[in-house]
């Protein structure tokens, strides 16, 4: 049996050659970033934050605490931002919020002032596992974080992004997948390129 | 003949020589801390260590030492203030004391490929298990201070890990599989560290601190600044077993690398001290009157952080997965200096033929510290989940 290699054959094997490899990348790539940045709102004016502990909506006991640590890091690494030491995080919302996560528009004012901090941050990890796929695991992340001003308490930046930590060729070469933090710490560096550029 | 003889002289006298650099005069070891739970293999640690000792050093009798703890209340000496023990060496007559923790002692089962070779009993019905241990170790001296009263300052601090595989030869050959003879060869390095390190390494009290490392600039960028001395507060565990156990080995760790990069360290002591004062359970964080209450104790930075992973996987061999973070805070300011963190399996530093790899949680976790701590001094981050 004689195979038929015209011109014509070789244009087809070329497009699904490169659809092929379309859907490869596909599999491995993830969705942008959704994004809000209050176009009022003067970023120039924030100097200091304080992370709030990111609230942990997954299975993943180590996921908040994680992606907190990693989105400190990120920020101070872009330059941009002073962040408030933790710990000192942590007293003022003890007294100032109690044992609520999630303070009050007033509580972020008054939080704004306790810690001398232009900017509250604080969100959720939304997803933080690893799916498999054939043999191979694939940690996935998704966070969402926002960002509140402390003189008013409204919120002038919030995103949402998932990263998925294999790609095409950990799924075709057999080889591991990453660790989820290294996955998260992905996640965070794109969340945080969606606030400073 | 001369140079056999000059070199047989020279291996005679070279411990005892390095020994007197560290180990003037008697001094006592405390019995050992188990906090593993095995007094078996936390017998055979002292045993070692007092054998090794007694042989180049003078110690302090055993009931001495008891007696003098006893009277003094003093249970944990690792955890004393400074105070309590310049009255304990007062009391019982020596110049240093040596703290040592056993912080794990456990058995990982291996699989048939790996114990094929093991040795004969592999082949009989014994259940082939692979010993890990991790114990870290303080020395106190007594000395005068400047002002020419008694004090008696942190003059080390060291950390030994060892896994039953890690000197696995080709065929399996060398694999230790008794946890006590691992006991042992762990004691004679943890020992190698006090002995044959220069004393001239010793950050003795207004010694220079290291300098040179930089935060990212930024809109409060501090520059170059002294980080010493350091007040290492206890890390938080997050994680799902021996949290508390894990977090307690990664502090002493800490402490045990910033000596062997000779940054000024607060005595562990003090810190505790300040804590039980300020009562407050401080772990992985820095509250604002902690802060200032260790700057008043002399501390310069702060180094804290959380242990994200504390796990031993693998199928065919133990293969332990550690994570940390840490960070370094201003004492005055409360300023982040530096924050990082470092996530890896002892596999990922395995070479050709299954070779390097690491097999015990305490090694690993001292190669990821050793890799944190040293990006921090040079602000550099080569193998750390940072920029």
């Amino acid at each position: 049996m004689e195979m038929n290699i015209s011109p014509k054959n070789n244009g087809r094997c070329l497009v699904v050659l490169v659809l092929l490899l379309g859907l490869c990348l596909g599999c491995s790539s993830s969705l942008e970033p959704t994004r809000f940045i209050n176009p009022a709102f003067d970023f120039g004016f924030v100097e200091r934050v304080a992370v709030l502990p990111l609230e942990n909506m997954t299975n993943d006991r180590q996921a908040g605490d994680r992606a907190t640590r990693l989105l400190m890091t990120e920020l101070l690494a872009s330059g941009a931002v002073d962040v408030v030491e933790p710990g000192e995080v942590r007293a003022a919302l003890e007294k100032i919020a109690g044992t609520r996560r999630a303070p009050s528009t007033d509580e972020v004012v008054r939080l704004g002032s306790a810690l001398d901090v232009q900017g509250i941050i604080l969100g959720s990890v939304n997803q933080s596992e690893s799916l498999r796929s054939g043999t191979v695991q694939i940690p996935v992340v998704t966070l969402d974080v926002h960002m509140l001003e402390t003189e008013t308490g409204r919120s002038v930046w919030a995103a949402t992004h998932t990263e998925k930590g294999s790609g095409a060729a950990s799924k075709f070469l057999g080889t591991g997948a990453e660790p989820i933090s290294e996955t998260t710490r992905r996640c965070v560096r794109v969340l945080v390129g969606t606030l400073v550029e | 003949m001369r140079s056999l003889l000059f070199l047989l002289l020279t291996q005679l006298f070279a411990w005892p020589v390095a020994a007197q650099g560290r180990l003037e005069g008697p001094g006592a070891l405390f019995p050992v801390q188990d906090l593993a739970g095995r007094p078996g293999v936390a017998n055979v640690v002292e045993q070692a260590l007092v054998k090794a000792l007694a042989e180049r050093t003078e110690l302090v009798d055993a009931e001495v030492l008891r007696n003098a703890q006893r009277r003094l209340r003093l249970r944990d000496p690792a955890a004393a203030p400074p105070a309590s023990l310049e009255r304990l060496a007062e009391a019982s007559g020596a110049d240093w004391l040596l703290a040592v923790t056993l912080h794990r002692a456990s058995e990982s089962e291996v699989s048939r490929a790996t114990r094929a070779f093991a040795g004969p009993s592999a082949t009989s019905n014994w259940a082939p298990r692979v010993p890990q241990i991790t114990l870290a170790a303080s020395l106190y001296q007594a000395g005068k201070d400047e002002a020419g009263n008694d004090t008696v300052v942190l003059a080390w601090a060291g950390f030994a890990a060892a896994s039953g595989l890690d000197q696995r030869r080709v065929l399996g050959l060398g694999i230790i599989d008794d946890s006590e003879e691992l006991a042992r060869q762990a004691a004679t390095r943890l020992l190698d560290g006090v002995l044959t390190t220069s004393a001239s390494a010793k950050p003795a009290p207004g010694h220079p601190s290291r300098t040179g490392f930089r935060r990212a600039a930024g809109p409060v960028a501090i520059g170059p600044v002294a980080i010493g001395p350091v007040a290492v507060v206890p890390f938080r565990g997050i994680v799902e077993r021996d949290a508390t156990r894990a977090a307690a080995t990664v502090a002493d760790l800490a402490l045990a690398v910033l000596f062997a990069e000779e940054v000024e360290v607060l005595s562990p002591g003090i810190v505790r001290d300040v804590l039980r004062r300020e009562e407050v359970e401080v772990r992985g964080e820095v509250r604002r009157d902690v802060r200032a209450a260790l700057a008043k104790a002399g501390a310069r930075t702060i180094l804290t952080g959380t242990v994200e992973s504390w796990a031993i996987q693998g199928s065919v061999e133990p293969n332990p997965h550690v994570a940390l973070g840490a960070r370094l805070v201003d004492a005055k300011t409360g300023a982040i200096l530096w924050i990082d963190g470092v996530d890896r399996q002892g596999s990922d530093f395995e070479a050709a033929f299954g070779t390097g790899g690491i097999h015990a949680r305490g090694a690993l976790a001292q190669s990821l510290m050793n890799s944190l701590i040293r990006g921090m001094l040079n602000d550099k981050n080569e193998t750390g989940d940072g920029p």
